[in-house]
């Protein structure tokens, strides 16, 4: 079995970081994978993607192409990546921020206030790990244990902070609904 | 704490390239990293510059790509190993010193972590545009070894297997990555240290009077370091055994003759690449880097379709594996060059191949999806 999972967001939100963590947490369980960052040439703000392959046999080709989980942090995500995703595919987003879907169709939806709780805790940067949490929830394949273990490992002097991130991750995603909206186009949208 | 309990442990890892490709370097001794950084060959300077200091090493960022590779060549002439990494301008910018390395037999690894070209191209995206570059880059007669990882384990295996070639044969040797491979996540196994094989250049021990630093006398002559008391004299002059410069034809003569055939004569045991379902197929994919995953897909799937295909993964590129091509091209009807530009590795394979042989070429700067591939070898079956 593969997974193909790609995380879409901006530079700063800690996208490619969270495609880290899950790539070594699924390691970690046994699995082999890859993790492909992407960014444009600016950073904070801009472009941002990290494409996660999870697979219980050797992987041979460790890019995505059409992934089968979906998971947006911002609505420009939304605008460059919806499109890729596979038909059917799972989506999960920040629901505050991702507020229609462009050019998707996915089986299913949740969603989680990802930035919102994040601020609740004070710290923003920990929105990433919200999400990982919600994608122990939602999606599954690597352990939530494994997956916390990972992320306090990443950072061991925010141990505290960032549990608490991906519990409230955990307890709040839930199965929402979202309209298709007309696709704005973006400088730099690309068709991968 | 020593420094060998600092080097990177024995076990498994979830590494990004450019990091795996800094530990090994780190295991094979490098002690002397001098780079400027360019993406995405960024995160081996970034990484070199926190761990040289945690091992007593040396890091020095330089003021660009000439002084970068420079420095590597004084180090190494100092006696120590040495490298620098860098990415499409940058190398462009270190061609003519890496022809200085060669002539001077001072062993090195540059790292070239390609990019979408030409010029400043589109620095975050992949190519693999540098192919007859980083062999014919330098002006003037002269052999190196490419190598070229498709993974973050190959990237951590062919650097250290790029120390060991440079020490050996006292030439340049460049590790020629490509911007997935080296931004790429994977799986790292790094064996029990003990069990990898680490080669240091042969020192001249003799009586001081006796030495001669260019000594024809066998292919690689023996090392003494600039400083141990040793009478050297370097130039990128044509010199003669005791490395003066020299206008005699007969010097010239050897000179470059033993600057190419400690190369030549040695290529068996240089060419590495790894062969998948070459016994009954009719069509053979030649590949490097990060497109050879995306064949290697491809292949699976043609294999699935009942396709009879398969594929060679070369990870030497210079000196190009002439004698596995020429004995593939002599069973298929076709080979299929598969690569991430117009057309490059095509030319050496065309130069051995028996057989007909054409080009999958994506020149986007994205890495091939295996649809790509696999279109191309339905429309070669």
């Amino acid at each position: 079995m593969r997974w193909d999972i790609r995380w879409a967001g901006f530079g700063g939100q800690g996208v490619i970081r969270a495609g880290e963590i899950l790539g070594r947490a699924a390691v970690k369980q046994g699995y082999d994978s890859s993790m492909r960052p992407m960014y444009g040439p600016e950073k904070t703000g801009g472009w941002s993607r990290a494409d996660v392959v999870i697979s219980d046999e050797p992987i041979v080709f460790p890019l995505i192409v059409r992934p089968d989980i979906l998971v947006v942090m911002s609505m420009d995500g939304m605008i460059r990546d919806g499109h890729s995703l596979k038909e059917g595919g799972l989506l999960l987003v920040d629901d505050e921020l991702v507020n229609g879907l462009v050019r998707c169709n996915p089986s299913k939806i949740y969603g989680v206030r990802a930035t919102n709780i994040a601020d609740s805790l004070g710290r923003r940067i920990v929105a990433n790990i919200v999400m990982l949490g919600a994608f122990a929830k939602a999606v599954g394949i690597v352990d939530p244990q494994k997956l916390l273990e990972t992320i306090i490992e990443t950072f061991p002097k925010a141990a505290d902070l960032n549990r608490k991130a991906f519990q409230l991750g955990m307890e709040n995603v839930r199965e929402v609904e979202l309209q298709p909206i007309k696709p704005v186009k973006v400088a730099g949208t690309h068709e991968v | 704490m020593s420094g060998e309990l600092k080097l990177l442990k024995p076990g498994t890892y979830f590494m990004m390239g450019n990091i795996a490709c800094v530990e090994a370097a780190l295991i094979a001794g490098c002690e002397f990293y001098a780079g400027y950084p360019i993406t995405p060959s960024n995160e081996i300077a970034e990484h070199m510059s926190r761990r040289m200091p945690q091992l007593g090493r040396h890091f020095i960022q330089m003021e660009d790509e000439i002084g970068s590779i420079v420095a590597v060549c004084g180090a190494s002439a100092a006696g120590v190993k040495a490298m620098t990494a860098t990415s499409g301008p940058g190398f462009s910018l270190m061609m003519e010193t890496i022809g200085l390395a060669a002539m001077l037999e001072l062993p090195c690894v540059i790292v070239d972590v390609q990019r979408a070209g030409p010029s400043t191209g589109i620095p975050t995206f992949v190519g693999q545009g540098d192919v007859m570059q980083a062999r014919w880059g330098s002006h003037g007669d002269y052999e190196l070894v490419v190598y070229a990882p498709s993974s973050v384990q190959e990237f951590f295996d062919l650097t250290i297997e790029a120390f060991n070639t440079s020490e050996w044969l006292r030439i340049p040797v460049i590790v020629l990555s490509d911007e997935v491979v080296g931004h790429m996540y994977g799986r790292l196994v790094v064996p029990e240290h003990d069990k990898i094989t680490i080669i240091n250049r042969k020192r001249y021990t003799g009586p001081k009077e006796a030495y001669l630093p260019y000594s024809h006398e066998s292919l690689v002559p023996a090392f003494v370091a600039a400083g141990d008391g040793y009478r050297i004299h370097m130039t990128g002059l044509t010199h003669d055994e005791r490395g003066y410069p020299s206008l005699e034809i007969e010097d010239s003569h050897r000179l470059v003759e033993r600057l190419v055939m400690k190369v030549r004569k040695n290529a068996r045991s240089l060419w590495k690449y790894e062969t998948f379902y070459i016994d009954d197929a009719d069509v053979i994919v030649v590949t490097f880097g990060i497109t050879a995953r995306s064949s290697e897909e491809a292949v699976r799937r043609a294999r699935s379709e009942g396709l009879k295909v398969g594929m060679i993964k070369l990870l030497t590129l210079w000196p190009f594996p002439e004698e596995p091509i020429r004995i593939a091209s002599q069973y298929a009807r076709r080979i299929l060059v598969a690569e991430i530009n117009m057309g490059q590795l095509i030319h050496p394979v065309r130069e051995v191949a028996e057989c007909p042989v054409a080009g999958i070429n994506y020149p986007i700067g994205y890495a091939p999806p295996p649809e790509y591939i696999l279109d191309g070898i339905r429309a070669a079956v």
